[in-house]
């Protein structure tokens, strides 16, 4: 009996396993059928505030007004991600970077990367009426940082200072509105109504960059960092 | 309670946590734990987003705000996941080099002992 134990411990530890996990599965699918469903108040009082957030864009409004908070600490954890990061691209050795005049992913990348541009500021733009906004676009731009850096185009060098201060003027651009807000009328982590819109553009005009070079860093970390 | 469309992806979403956590108790290889714990992520968005469209003529909008930052810093956290990972293997690999020119006999005893322990 212990011998059979002993000798067959992996398909009993996997079998506990499939058990505990369907038996989770069954309980929360049971609790799901039996929840009462939700009211839906947040989303009344967020609709009925829209008009002192600056933006027509509910989705916008929730994340720079109403829980500012939140994408505040987000941009913070996402810097933290990037400075975590960075020691992996810093590690490598150069590598050669040569440009292939005959690659196909170059020619996709002259097509597209301007077309894309173009998108990513329509996006960042257009953010504050209808779904758009800063991580859209940022996520458009860093997908052309990462197309032409598979066409092996050396767009950026992240040992020099000036695109470190890029990665972090996100965060930067957040805490300078919150500051200048907070020393002219004294209210923390809250936009003036007629100030609104325009606060929230520049902030998000700055995550995007921000934004998108981070992604192209965690990227480029796991690309070319250990070649 | 009648089944609609919310219900159906709150369904498909927790199926879709169950093979995740499968996934990532199942496997010791670190890049499909990873990739479990990806899964896992995404499922909780889509219950999340399944919850936001209660009443579709009331979209909540705060999960669609939760979703559209988790995804960014769930992708970050996956980076950084997976250059820890490369980190570990080649640390490994070194050891494991330094281990076998120092005393083949040992090393190779030892390997053995940790694979045995790996698996358990």
């Amino acid at each position: 009996m212990n011998d059979f134990f002993t000798n067959n411990r992996q398909v009993i530890e996997k079998s506990l396993i499939v058990i505990l996990v369907s038996l989770f599965t069954g309980f929360f699918i049971f609790a799901l059928f039996n929840q009462p469903v939700h009211n839906n108040e947040l989303q009344a009082l967020a609709v009925t505030h829209l008009d002192q957030t600056g933006v027509t864009n509910i989705v916008t409004a929730v994340l720079l007004n109403y829980r500012a908070y939140d994408t505040l600490l987000e941009f913070a954890v996402f810097l933290s991600v990037a400075i975590a990061v960075l020691p992996y691209i810093l590690d490598t050795p150069v590598l050669k970077f040569k440009l292939q005049e005959e690659s196909q992913v170059l020619l996709v990348a002259k097509a597209f990367i301007p077309l894309t541009i173009i998108m990513a500021g329509y996006l960042l733009w257009i953010g504050s009426t209808k779904p758009g906004g800063a991580f859209q676009a940022a996520a458009l731009l860093a997908g052309c940082l990462v197309l032409l850096s598979l066409a092996n185009v050396r767009v950026i060098d992240f040992t020099k200072l000036r695109y470190r201060l890029l990665m972090s003027t996100g965060l930067i651009a957040f805490l300078a509105v919150i500051l200048l807000f907070n020393i002219i009328s004294g209210v923390f982590l809250r936009f003036p109504l007629e100030l609104a819109g325009i606060s929230i553009l520049a902030i998000e005009f700055f995550a995007t960059f921000a934004i998108a070079l981070i992604l192209f860093l965690c990227f480029e970390s796991i690309n070319k960092g250990h070649a | 309670m009648e089944f609609t469309q919310t219900n159906l992806y709150s369904l498909c979403s927790i199926l879709l946590f169950a093979i995740g956590l499968l996934g990532f108790l199942l496997n010791s290889d670190f890049i499909r734990k990873l990739l479990g714990l990806n899964v896992i992520g995404i499922a909780i968005f889509m219950l999340l987003l399944a919850a936001a469209n209660t009443y579709p003529n009331a979209v909540d909008p705060i999960p669609h705000a939760m979703v559209l930052t988790g995804i960014i810093v769930a992708a970050a956290g996956t980076a950084l996941g997976l250059n820890l990972a490369s980190k570990i293997a080649k640390f490994a690999r070194l050891v494991q080099k330094e281990e076998a020119a120092a005393t083949p006999v040992e090393s190779l005893l030892d390997n053995s002992r940790n694979d045995l322990q790996g698996r358990g």
